[in-house]
């Protein structure tokens, strides 16, 4: 890390910001990341945190398996909620309202949690993902100086716009939209504590906003562990279960 | 225009004892300002265009007078401010016809009331009004319409006014033909005569204007001249003629113009003159005949200038004016005042309209009093009930708790709101207490079931809230002394000092010592009182104009020392600032030590200093006379020298300037273009702009006990920055420093509302305040590495929970909610309402900032809610109960934990046993499995009614946590109830998981197994986030009782 720190400061120090390639930003980003092959190495993690929302609070536990299999829990009176994707199919189950059977994804979530899968982020290997990124300047964001990259995934429309300090070329800001029933609704996220994981840096702790104006909903997450190519993350975490094989604490 | 700037070098020379401190438009980072409107009476619209999509739905585009613009994508039900970061004064919108997401603005309203806004030039969205860039035209100040053309989208006419308070400007029409990039001034006059209206066949080949000879003075309205006249243009813009068969031969005013869609050689116009009156000419301009000269069509055309031909039909024709009045007749008659529009009960004054070619029946309409949309064609309406566009005077708060905010509006009369409400501020909150144009409004600190408001010219009352009664108590002149010349916005003034005594300024300054009942001059004519500043008789030009808006030579602005009754300060609107400092006696006009201000400068706010009584601030607005300048001047010597506190860095001319009543370094400043902020008395201001659009600030107050910033804008209603304090700490130390924690005020813990009200989207909800103690920082940087967290301790140092921060530059806000962590609940199938941990206790509670490596501490105090009706010893009692509730759910929750993983063990261990004793342990599994759903729900399916312990506890619970007063008797009852039912459970667990535990365990080993081991309630606390309190040691082996613990938190 410290290595791609001197990397990237050298990189500003030079006034290079406004001039930087995409390449050049993304270079630097993998680098205060860890470097692009400590980044591909991963093949599953498993991070454990407090979402806030409000005075609510709730332990939650986000699994991932490589290439695009996620799965996250969270737990609210006892109950536990799950949300998972296998790469192909996505699932839920939301046993608040006494109903403890999976239900597949309609297409709005499943396209929340494709994004969420994929978890290297939407640089990594762009060009055979078939994701468009682009480079579009540099900006002031709440007074930091930022580098704005573009990103339209694979099969998608929609934009996302990544918001990357010149220091160091992390992603402090997101901002896009999420589905709703056919609508598009606004959706930032605000991106931060950055730690050394394993080989890796990554961020532990994302405030998503959904909505804007006065009805805006926000929610933190924090990560307070991360375990890296986890030994019991296989891939009947991610698949949809069987009704029959609901585990018994859920019912 | 005028502009003039005061040297930065001299400033410094001036103020070297001050020491700067180096903010900027980031330091404010988190500390938003949040709107609570109001937008039940919305405000003046001077522009509307919409388009239907290919999906079928309308979008709509709205410009407010001085709101800016916003938009609607779902045919009127919401909408979105799309311009907040540019001037606030919309002239004209429009949609090009060939590409639904390019949008172009014309700001400045061209509807030029003395109280009028300017803009600066044109702006265009590709985006759908995401982005704006401007396209210049920057000295339009005012522009009337702005049109593209059909088939060419970089070929945009703009009819502009210019500069409205003196020659000049860009007026006329303009052309661009290469999408904004370059302007041609295609067809002007002179200097003095404007563009007030601009039409298009629906071809794009013929084009009409009007031109109006039109001019604003500080005391008069110039309406009309040799010089106004309707052109055609047949070649795309290229050259003009003058129209003037069968149109008045004499000296024209205002001219509206526009093409009927369905027939493009039908034209109507309205043209101001000696008898205004409606033309049409049915030969593309070449004739005209003379309509309809009804009082609806003659009334104000400088202010009612807008004419729409339906796009169906050539002979419907919309006049919206004092009220809506409309041609079917093709302008032969209009429907009559009392007989169309103004028995509707909607809003008079209307500016705007837009009728949807796809669907003509909709007719959306802009008033003074926001927008109306009818599906009818204009005979029904429905109000827009979420633009909170309303045009504040001024604002003024009581000390109720949550306090009122009291304002007076352009049009709208005066209103009383709260500053927060259960459920948010909503349009059925505020209240009318005034009528006509409000401005200022007061509760009388001496009784404040009473207030004073007033309309326009010094119309004073005094209002019971109680009973709505409003007594008039304006000063009048005594026998045989000149009438009293009062400003369209009379200055009326609260004495710090003396409750009860007011205020009032006409020529001279009056003061009642008895709330309005009988008045003294306590001056002299204050003003210049130059005859030739008194022509509001004769204005308006052509159409006499006498509103009282161009009342001149008036005090405009008084504020009484809070330190010393004696020192009162007056401002005029021709130029004096005038000081006494023996309550009247003598009166010394200090202008003449400001330097650097032309003579005559419209004296916008005065105000005394809250800290020092030789101290007082000055505002100037020299926009009346075309001076944009700003305009801000301190004195320390009551007033025998003056420094300009001035600074590149503010625009827009001045409005307010308060000084904080804590923090005597710390300004605040409202100009044309939004607030501004000095840490330093000036030497150094940057804007605010968390939330605030750039808009007209015209009033701030900071309340005095809730150290809110109250902010009264001309255009987007009230804004309210929540708690100040933080402000105060910032020192340049705090600047240089990579974080530092800022005081706040006690955090009140607000009363439990629960309201069951359904709302919908149409209407507007303006944000409470959060309910919530707040921790404030500041980050040097923004944050990216290693954690950035707060952890709250109470006084025994226990962690009662942590908070993720905020990571931006500049001051972050992070709210903490003042509980404990809900309670731990056993799975079950039901929620119960227990998604909350109980209330802390109030008090002071340690704060400490993690970043990164850093630690840092600071506290914050809880304080009860000011209005609670309940004892401290029942708050507490109520407190207690919920802790209880809290630590028997837990309890609960533990053992069901243990019975599960006893269970799954005892299950593992069967399937690898032989047969006796895989029997023994699932029998054993059995019993464990039968108590666990003996108390909790286990059966599937949505509204079971399902009732176990854990439901009846969490039942309670919430009940319990959800009113902070006394539980009911009832209430403890339960609890006892509810205690030997745990006992019961929990002597059951003390079987299962201890004798017959032995018992297995025993038959385990014996069989070569390892035992059971149950949980050990220490980790399970940890892991359950209640490891915070001190547990006490337990007679059962497998569990603590919590309860015991938090007895440490019972403080009687």
């Amino acid at each position: 890390m410290k290595r791609a720190l001197f990397a990237s400061v050298a990189m500003a120090l030079s006034g290079a910001a406004s001039a930087a390639s995409l390449e050049e930003v993304l270079t630097c980003n993998f680098e205060t990341m860890g470097g692009l092959e400590n980044i591909k190495a991963v093949e599953s993690a498993r991070m454990t945190g407090t979402m806030s929302m409000g005075p609510m609070q709730a332990p939650f536990t986000i699994e991932f398996q490589k290439p695009n299999s996620v799965r996250m829990e969270f737990e609210i009176q006892g109950m536990t909620a799950v949300q998972a994707y296998d790469g192909e199919n996505g699932w839920a189950i939301m046993p608040f309202m006494g109903k403890t059977t999976p239900e597949a994804m309609v297409e709005d979530e499943l396209k929340s949690i494709q994004e969420m899968a994929e978890w290297e982020g939407p640089f990594v290997d762009w060009q055979e993902k078939g994701h468009s990124v682009e480079l579009v300047g540099v900006e002031d964001i709440e007074g930091t100086e930022a580098h704005v990259i573009k990103v339209v995934r694979a099969g998608s429309e929609d934009e996302t716009t990544y918001y990357l300090d010149t220091e160091y070329c992390l992603t402090f800001l997101s901002k896009g939209v999420q589905d709703i029933q056919g609508n598009k609704m606004a959706m930032s996220q605000s991106i931060g504590d950055y730690k050394e994981v394993g080989d890796i840096v990554m961020a532990h702790s994302v405030i998503g906003t959904i909505g804007d104006g006065p009805g805006a909903m926000q929610q933190a997450l924090t990560v307070e562990s991360v375990e890296l190519n986890v030994d019991d993350i296989t891939e009947a975490r991610f698949a949809m279960p069987a009704t029959e094989e609901m585990p018994e604490e859920a019912n | 225009m005028i502009r003039m700037k005061t040297g930065l070098a001299a400033l410094l020379i001036a103020t070297g004892a001050q020491a700067a401190i180096e903010i900027d438009s980031s330091t404010f980072g988190g500390l938003t300002a949040r709107s609570i409107g109001p937008a039940v009476m919305s405000g003046r619209i001077s522009a509307i265009d919409g388009v239907t999509r290919e999906d079928g739905a309308t979008t709509l585009y709205i410009g407010a007078a001085s709101g800016g613009v916003w938009k609607s994508d779902d045919g009127g039900i919401v909408y979105k401010p799309v311009f907040d970061g540019h001037m606030q004064s919309i002239g004209a919108v429009r949609v090009d016809p060939s590409n639904d997401e390019t949008v172009w603005v014309g700001t400045g309203e061209s509807w030029v009331r003395n109280t009028v806004s300017p803009g600066d030039g044109v702006y265009r969205s590709t985006d759908g009004g995401k982005n704006w860039t401007h396209l210049g035209l920057k000295e339009s100040d005012h522009i009337a319409e702005l049109l593209v053309h059909p088939d060419d989208s970089d070929t945009v006419f703009v009819c502009a006014l210019g500069h409205l308070w003196t020659s000049g400007g860009d007026r006329g029409v303009f052309r661009t033909q290469d999408g904004g990039a370059t302007w041609e001034n295609v067809l002007s006059i002179d200097e003095a005569t404007s563009c007030s209206d601009l039409a298009m066949t629906p071809d794009g080949s013929t084009l009409y204007a009007g031109f109006w000879q039109v001019r604003r003075y500080p005391d008069f309205f110039e309406s009309g001249g040799e010089t106004s006249g309707l052109y055609r243009s047949t070649d795309g813009g290229d050259t003009w003629e003058l129209l003037t068969e069968g149109l008045p031969e004499t000296e024209k005013g205002r001219i509206a113009v526009t093409v009927a869609p369905s027939e493009p050689s039908r034209v109507f116009a309205t043209i101001e003159s000696e008898n205004t009156a409606l033309y049409r000419s049915d030969d593309g301009g070449d004739t005209w005949s003379e309509m309809d000269d009804s009082t609806n069509v003659q009334m104000r055309p400088f202010y009612f200038g807008e004419l729409v031909v339906d796009p169906s039909d050539k002979d419907r024709v919309y006049k919206p004016g004092f009220s809506l009045t409309v041609s079917t007749d093709g302008g032969d008659t209009f429907s009559a005042m009392f007989g169309a529009g103004f028995s509707v009960s909607i809003h008079p004054d209307h500016h705007a309209l837009w009728v949807n070619p796809s669907n003509p029946s909709q007719v959306v309409l802009g008033t003074d009093g926001g927008v109306y949309i009818s599906e009818d064609k204009g005979f029904h309406w429905r109000h827009v009930a979420n633009l909170p566009v309303s045009q504040f005077y001024h604002v003024a708060v009581d000390s109720d708790w949550p306090y009122n905010i009291y304002g007076g509006l352009q049009d709208n009369g005066s209103w009383k709101g709260p500053s927060q409400a259960p459920g948010g501020v909503q349009n059925r909150h505020w209240e009318n207490v005034g009528f006509g144009d409000g401005f200022w409004t007061f509760p009388d600190p001496s009784n404040e079931r009473y207030l004073y408001s007033e309309y326009q010219g010094g119309q004073l009352k005094r209002v019971d809230t109680e009973t709505s009664e409003i007594k008039r108590i304006q000063p009048a002149p005594e026998p045989g002394q000149e009438p009293l010349r009062f400003n369209w916005n009379t200055p009326l003034h609260m004495s710090p000092n003396k409750p009860g005594t007011i205020y009032f300024g006409a020529q001279y300054l009056f003061r009642s010592r008895d709330r309005g009942e009988s008045w003294e001059a306590i001056s002299p004519d204050l003003t210049t009182d130059d005859p030739q500043g008194q022509r509001q008789a004769e204005s308006g030009g052509l159409t006499i104009d006498n509103s009282t808006a161009e009342n001149y030579t008036t005090i405009y602005s008084i504020s009484e020392s809070p330190l010393d009754h004696r020192v009162i300060w007056v401002g005029t609107d021709d130029g004096n600032v005038q000081l006494t400092r023996n309550g009247g006696k003598d009166w010394n006009n200090v202008v003449e030590n400001i330097d650097g201000v032309p003579a005559g400068t419209w004296v916008s706010r005065v105000e005394a200093s809250p800290h020092d009584k030789s101290t007082a601030f000055v505002t100037f607005d020299g926009h009346r006379r075309g001076d944009m300048d700003t305009y801000v001047f301190m004195t320390e010597d009551y007033g025998s020298t003056w420094r300009s506190i001035s600074t590149e860095e503010i625009n827009g001319y001045a409005w307010v300037i308060k000084q904080d009543p804590v923090n005597a370094d710390l300004l605040f400043l409202g100009t044309e273009e939004g607030l501004y902020i000095t840490l330093d008395q000036g030497l150094n201001w940057t804007r605010f702009s968390e939330n605030l659009p750039q808009v007209a600030v015209h009033d701030l107050v900071v309340h005095p006990t809730e150290h809110d910033l109250v902010i009264g804008t001309h255009g987007r209603g009230v804004y309210v920055i929540d708690d100040i304090t933080p402000l105060r700490g910032i020192t340049q130390e705090v600047i240089d420093s990579n974080v530092a924690i800022l005081g706040t005020r006690p955090a009140p813990m607000v009363l439990n509302t629960q309201l069951q009200v359904f709302g919908a989207n149409d209407s507007f909800v303006g944000i409470n305040p959060p309910q919530s103690a707040t921790i404030v920082y500041y980050l040097k940087k923004r944050h990216l590495f290693g954690d950035l967290k707060i952890e709250i301790f109470d006084s025994e140092d226990r962690l009662i929970t942590t908070l993720p921060g905020g990571k931006r530059r500049g001051l972050n806000r992070v709210e903490w909610p003042m509980r404990f962590k809900a309670p731990k609940f056993p799975p079950a199938t039901n929620l119960v309402p227990g998604f909350m941990g109980p209330r802390v206790p109030e008090g002071e509670y340690r704060v400490v900032l993690t970043k990164g490596k850093e630690q840092i501490e600071s506290s914050v105090q809880l304080v009860a809610d000011p209005r609670t009706p309940h004892s401290k010893k029942d708050r507490l009692q109520q407190q207690q109960l919920a802790l209880d509730l809290y630590g028997m759910i837990n309890d609960l929750s533990f053992l069901s934990d243990n019975l599960i993983t006893i269970r799954d063990q005892s299950n593992a261990y069967a399937e690898a046993s032989d047969e006796t004793l895989s029997d023994a342990l699932t029998a054993y599994s059995e019993s464990l499995e039968s108590l666990r759903t003996s108390l909790s729900s286990s059966k599937g399916g949505m509204i079971t009614g399902e009732e176990q312990l854990r439901e009846r506890l969490g039942t309670l619970y919430g009940n319990v946590t959800s009113y902070d007063g006394r539980p009911t008797a009832t209430q403890f009852a339960r609890l006892e109830t509810l205690t030997v039912e745990l006992e019961g459970a929990m002597a059951d667990g003390d079987t299962l998981l201890g004798a017959e535990l032995d018992v297995i365990n025993a038959q385990l080993m014996a069989a070569g197994f390892e035992p059971l081991v149950v949980l050990d309630r220490a980790s399970w606390d940890e892991e359950a986030g209640v490891t915070n309190f001190t547990v006490a040691a337990s007679k059962h082996f497998w569990r603590h009782r919590l309860p015991a613990a938090l007895q440490d938190f019972r403080l009687w």
